[in-house]
């Protein structure tokens, strides 16, 4: 099934006995294409004896790559002037970062899925949008993140858009509230990474004792917990304190990974990411890469039909999560439902080392 | 000119020192204690009787490596060792030692501790903030010992101590030692070496290294019993989770036989010692990456077992870019050669102990010594990597932390 043929699906109506033969072929063809076109992926594929052109059952079977690898190596099946977009993901100061090299084809599939599953989970198209962070952060445009990367693909939705936070990451009270006077009546979309939403957007506003209480707003947010668990926050106090103090209605938890743009998993109202048809996810034991049974925590792998420029199709992340069940979730959308739950430990085992090398 | 023995001044950084033996306040006295003659009494002693406790403790039967410890320290193996100083009556401590112990090895802290005592020295040994049974082990019954009148003199000369990566405290201890000991790895090194000392004082690192293992086939299996090999394999590499500086990363395999000797070699470690292994959570992923970064760039077969336990590296050709993809906790390198030569490539600096089984000693030191490489400091056979000895990374540790008196 072409890949136009599924942006016309419903991105969530698909069960597991129609979903899983698609995605099966499609994660075939494209190991089969990277195999023949990216040199370093079929020198692992022929270590590890796999043969692409075997028949699979399922795209279990297939070798996930390790998101490390992108860290470290050039990782494409495009000569070079087929690249039209390089992205990096955003890496914390020190670590090395992804590379993943887009060509026009793969760059336009990943933001028409990206828009239709997201449109999907937003009633009206474009709102008027707050990005909560700072403008410095597009300002170079060598330098393409993924976290710029996501603030462009969300400003699809912005039929006027403003920044929240100045170049210094301070809040910009004035311009918000003059943008909300000039947008009064609508709801405001906000879109931010999870942790800057909290310590500098709510923070000073409930620190000054601000209450945006005569605006309805929706916020998208990604980015991870590990940061709001270390500050003792939950889910459900984030939510709360948004609602009082910000006016945030409704909160719209994202995860996904900048080596596979595009196929993003949004968070129902269950409080499950929802696996879309055009990717996938496979749990699977730390000790030994096993597939995990449904409520049993693991590494998480994600796979998806949209990586054509690069062996990005089956990608095991740093991320643990559980699949809590396919095709069954109470919000009534197909597919695998899960949780993230957070970085797989990252100790520094290796060599003599002693706590003077950890790094954090 | 003036003395320019330093004292310590009590000052906050002693405060976020645990000390595990020794007490704060004794710390600024040390500079003032007198060094040791080399293999004193009153240390042999000593170590003998720690030996006798640690084979009594009923804990150290899970652990060979503090039955290794004990056997070393004893009495008659002491005496064996002291063979090779006829001179150690005329050599004195340097004075203060100042230890960093690695993270990787349990009881390195340990040998470096009875070395520096053995050298007549006053030791202050920073333990890795891992926990290791074997280091509590050590400790508690070295502190039960030491709380005996008898060994007061011995206890002034012992301090084992832990504290946060911390620069003041590193000044510190530096400032005052007249010899440093860094067991690695490279970067603890580098940091360390921020730290000035003394101008007398000198220094002994122990970087990151790596080992290799020979074996030939032929004599595999003619004449071993492989349970016993592959316990002795097991000692080498899984005891360590594979991360020890003498760690055999790459087995070489000489013979007509090699790949029913490689069979037989690996399933009998498989099923008699890997049942009850249990790799760190992180490492079968680390096994993953590096296995994929080695293979995008070199052909190779990757051969893991289901569980990831073991995963060996078949390379098409050797090079050096074997040594920029280590892993641990089971993750072998493996390559047929027809001659021992075949081996050189890899012993850059880095490589410590070529471990052998099936040949003559004084062959494989031959084939060093004519070619040179820039690495092998000792040849031991399998089973053996794990012995500690005084000569160290090429390192004769007593002649290193003593100081000779001359006389016309």
């Amino acid at each position: 099934m072409s890949l136009d043929v599924l942006l016309k699906t419903n991105p969530y109506s698909l069960k597991k006995t129609d979903k899983s033969p698609i995605l099966a072929k499609e994660l075939h063809m494209l190991t089969q294409y990277h195999y023949n076109n990216c040199q370093p992926y079929q020198r692992i594929l022929k270590a590890f004896d796999f043969d692409p052109f075997d028949n699979i059952e399922h795209y279990e079977e297939l070798l996930p790559l390790p998101v490390r690898l992108f860290k470290e190596l050039t990782l494409k099946s495009i000569a070079d002037d087929k690249i039209v977009k390089t992205m990096t993901s955003s890496g914390t100061s020190g670590q090395t970062v992804s590379k993943i090299y887009l060509d026009k084809y793969t760059a336009l599939a990943q933001q028409n899925v990206g828009v239709k599953i997201t449109a999907g989970f937003l009633e009206i198209p474009r709102m008027p949008l707050i990005i909560v962070d700072s403008p410095s952060i597009l300002k170079s445009r060598t330098s393409y993140s993924a976290r710029s990367a996501a603030v462009l693909f969300f400003s699809l939705f912005g039929r006027d858009k403003i920044f929240a936070l100045d170049d210094d990451m301070n809040i910009d009270l004035a311009k918000i509230e003059s943008f909300m006077n000039k947008h009064k009546g609508q709801p405001i979309l906000y879109f931010g990474f999870t942790f800057i939403v909290w310590q500098h957007f709510y923070k000073p506003l409930a620190d000054a004792g601000i209450k945006f209480t005569d605006t309805e707003g929706i916020l998208i947010h990604s980015g991870g917990w590990k940061n709001m668990l270390s500050m003792r926050v939950s889910p459900q106090q984030f939510k709360y304190e948004l609602a009082q103090v910000c006016g945030i209605t409704r909160v719209q938890n994202e995860y996904g990974i900048a080596e596979q743009s595009g196929t993003i998993y949004f968070e129902c109202e269950h409080d499950s990411f929802h696996a879309s048809i055009f990717s996938d996810i496979v749990v699977r034991r730390e000790k030994d890469l096993s597939v995990c049974n449904f409520g049993e925590p693991g590494i998480i792998e994600l796979v998806s039909i949209l990586p054509h420029s690069y062996p990005g199709h089956a990608l095991l992340t740093e991320d643990e999560g559980v699949i809590i069940g396919e095709d069954d979730c109470p919000c009534g959308r197909m597919g695998k439902y899960f949780r993230v739950l957070g970085r797989i430990h990252n100790a520094e085992l290796r060599g003599c080392s002693d706590t003077y090398e950890v790094s954090n | 000119m003036k003395s320019v023995t330093k004292e310590i001044q009590h000052d906050k950084w002693m405060d976020r020192i645990e000390f595990v033996t020794g007490k704060a306040d004794k710390l600024h006295n040390l500079p003032k204690i007198s060094a040791w003659t080399s293999f004193d009494e009153r240390i042999i002693s000593f170590l003998n009787e720690m030996s006798n406790a640690l084979i009594k403790e009923r804990r150290t039967k899970n652990h060979p490596d503090i039955v290794s410890l004990a056997f070393w320290i004893r009495r008659s193996n002491v005496q064996y060792m002291r063979q090779n100083y006829p001179d150690c009556e005329e050599r004195l401590g340097k004075g203060i030692a100042y230890h960093i112990a690695p993270a990787n090895v349990a009881l390195s802290f340990a040998y470096s501790l009875v070395v520096g005592l053995l050298a007549g020295n006053i030791n202050i040994v920073r333990l890795s903030s891992r926990h290791f049974d074997q280091a509590e082990i050590f400790c508690s019954v070295l502190n039960s010992i030491l709380e005996q009148d008898y060994y007061k003199t011995v206890a002034e000369r012992i301090f084992l101590v832990k504290y946060e990566h911390d620069k003041e405290i590193t000044d510190a201890l530096s400032s005052i030692c007249n010899m440093r000991i860094v067991w690695g790895g490279d970067a603890t090194i580098a940091t360390i070496r921020l730290s000035p000392t003394q101008p007398r004082t000198t220094e002994v690192t122990f970087a990151n290294r790596f080992s290799i293992c020979l074996i030939n086939a032929d004599t595999y299996l003619d004449k071993c019993n492989p349970k016993k090999i592959a316990h002795n394999f097991y000692l080498d590499t899984y005891l360590t989770d594979q991360n020890a500086c003498s760690s055999p990363r790459i087995i070489f395999w000489f013979g007509k036989k090699t790949g029913e000797a490689q069979d037989v070699f690996w399933s009998a470690l498989y099923e008699h010692f890997l049942h009850d292994y249990t790799l760190p959570p992180v490492i079968t992923v680390d096994k993953l990456v590096v296995a994929c970064r080695y293979a995008t760039a070199n052909n190779c077969r990757i051969i893991p077992t289901p569980d990831y336990k073991l995963l060996r590296v078949r390379p098409q050709h050797l090079s050096t870019s074997i040594l920029d993809n280590f892993s641990s906790g089971g993750f072998f390198y493996e390559y047929d050669i027809t001659a021992v030569e075949e081996i050189l490539p890899v012993c850059t600096r880095e490589c410590q102990t070529l471990s052998y089984l099936g040949f003559d000693k004084s062959d494989l030191k031959k084939v060093v010594l004519e070619n040179t490489p820039f690495g092998i400091d000792r040849i031991v056979p399998i089973g053996h990597t794990m012995d500690f000895g005084m000569i160290w990374d090429g390192v004769d540790l007593i002649r290193e932390l003593t100081r000779v008196v001359v006389t016309k």
